[in-house]
């Protein structure tokens, strides 16, 4: 019997199931050009520390078929170090990856079986054309976002088990491994304010742009690309994106978009927002936070948070 | 906007009750370890007492072996030989001269002519050591000649000795006017070699009236 066979017959080879969300105690974000680490109090909705340090160059490519992390001893070294400065004190620990190693899709069903596993093989089977691996490899996670008559509207997220194994390796031994796995995007949606407007987010991180398009607290659109070049050389490529998702979900959709919102991290200067906002037309607002995420961090910590600490606040502000 | 998604595997059951069963299996866990080795130790114990017991059976079994080694040395001496064989002889003796009334009825029966029937019996045991048993007989005859030769038979039997008659009479007025009524009395020595005996050569006559 060959390897796979033997697997298969441990139990080992079979599909993993998905959870749902979880608020972690502990949260690190893995990205190309940094590694972002939060102590977080979900009780209070609170970051109590946050902690970014750089990460050497080339160490993490994020791809969604590919090995995404050259060199795990730096990024654990980048890890550890930043972790402690933060103090991890236990419990939860969430996992925030690249955009770009992570597909989303929004799916439209007219039902699904109330059986969960049924339902996710039947999203899995719909997302296989939005995956560049076999949807076997994939690991799943949906969400209903929209409910009509006769119409179910589900956002799809899929990661190849290889690639999450990597990040996942990163983790090992911290607090037991994570406990709740996103893309950085997903967990921004949390600080978007329920408008029946149109309101379009922009996330920058180094490496990828990702934009979505909300309505009546629905998610209409959403498009991850890879950039090249640091976020000044990317600007008008930016502008020009933004512009496009605009006229799309103008033309396609009927979405009118009245607020445009920019998460760039690290924050962009001047410079690179100016060609933006002449692109959209439209003023670029940061995210807001309807309560106080920072209130308990200490001082020096609030710079920190305000560059690159949005997606934490996303993960204590989605309990609500 | 609400979001439920999470890409990390859902908690298994084992995972989700791990934590639940875990103190009470480790109680249980531990209450079975204490009882084990309680028990081990019980079992320990009984286990050092039951084999000091052997030790000292062992012991005492090996100074009987000694003992009766020794007494074999000694028996084997020819001088104890020669008591041994002494006392060997003299508990044969004392077997032989073991009383038997089941033994001495046949004996008397044996000696008993035709014509006469015993009608009483009665033993006296020794009073002192050395001293033999006494025997008193009635016996009633159809002549006086029955008794005589029952007389003589007994004084040439070995196993009796200093046969006398203690009274005797006659019957007049029965229908038999020669019956003859005897109580005789001999020392009895049982065990004695009968083989020696010399049975006495006359018949007793027999009374055909």
């Amino acid at each position: 019997m060959d390897r796979a066979g033997w697997k298969k017959r441990l139990g080992m080879g079979r599909h993993v199931h998905t959870g749902t969300f979880v608020a972690p105690n502990f949260a690190v974000e893995l990205e190309p050009g940094f590694v972002a680490v939060a102590r977080l109090n979900p009780s209070k909705r609170q970051v109590q520390s946050v902690g970014v340090r750089e990460l050497p160059a080339g160490t993490l490519v994020p791809s969604p078929n590919k090995s995404n992390i050259t060199d795990i001893g730096a990024v654990r070294q980048t890890l550890s170090e930043v972790s402690e400065r933060v103090g991890n004190t236990g419990g939860r620990v969430g996992l925030l990856m690249p955009d770009i190693a992570v597909r989303v899709a929004l799916l439209q069903f007219e039902t699904i079986p109330d059986d969960h596993q049924k339902a996710e093989a039947l999203v899995l089977w719909k997302m296989r054309e939005y995956l560049p691996y076999s949807p076997e490899e994939a690991r799943l996670s949906y969400q209903v976002v929209g409910k009509q008559q006769g119409s179910l509207e589900i956002l799809g997220v899929a990661v190849r088990g290889s690639v999450l194994a990597e990040y996942e390796a990163v983790l090992a031994g911290i607090n037991g491994g994570p406990a709740l796995v996103l893309p950085a995007t997903v967990s921004l949606l949390p600080l978007l304010p329920e408008d029946a407007d149109g309101q379009l987010l922009l996330h920058l991180c180094p490496g990828a742009l990702t934009a979505v398009v909300m309505a009546s607290n629905r998610i209409r659109y959403w498009r991850t690309r890879s950039l090249e070049g640091d976020a000044a050389s990317n600007a008008e490529e930016v502008g020009r994106e933004a512009a496009r998702v605009l006229a799309t979900c103008q033309d396609n959709l009927g979405v009118q978009v009245q607020n445009v919102w920019f998460c760039a991290r690290p924050q962009q200067p001047a410079d690179v927002c100016g060609p933006i906002t002449k692109s959209v037309g439209r003023e670029l607002r940061p995210l807001p936070a309807n309560f106080l995420p920072a209130g308990g961090l200490p001082p020096g910590q609030r710079e920190t948070f305000d560059e690159f600490g949005m997606p934490f606040a996303g993960l204590v502000a989605n309990l609500s | 906007m609400k979001i439920t998604l999470n890409l990390s595997p859902a908690p298994s059951a084992r995972d989700r009750f791990a934590l639940v069963w875990a103190i009470p299996a480790t109680i249980i866990g531990f209450a079975v370890l204490f009882f084990l080795g309680r028990a081990t130790f019980q079992e320990y114990r009984d286990y050092r007492v039951i084999r000091d017991q052997l030790a000292e059976v062992e012991k005492r079994t090996a100074e009987l072996h000694n003992e009766e080694a020794a007494l074999r040395r000694k028996f084997d001496d020819p001088t104890n030989r020669d008591l041994l064989h002494r006392a060997r002889f003299v508990n044969n003796l004392i077997e032989q001269r073991e009383l038997s009334l089941t033994e001495l009825s046949t004996r008397l029966a044996g000696l008993m002519p035709q014509d006469a029937h015993l009608t009483g019996l009665a033993l006296t045991s020794p009073k002192r050591p050395g001293e033999n048993y006494m025997v008193r007989m009635g016996i009633t005859a159809r002549n006086e000649d029955a008794v005589e030769t029952f007389i003589n038979d007994l004084e040439d039997a070995p196993d009796f000795k200093d046969v006398s008659i203690v009274n005797q009479g006659f019957q007049e007025q029965s229908a038999q006017p020669d019956q003859v009524n005897v109580v005789c009395m001999a020392r009895y020595l049982p065990g004695t070699d009968i083989n020696a005996e010399t049975p006495s050569a006359e018949e007793p006559k027999t009374n055909s009236q």
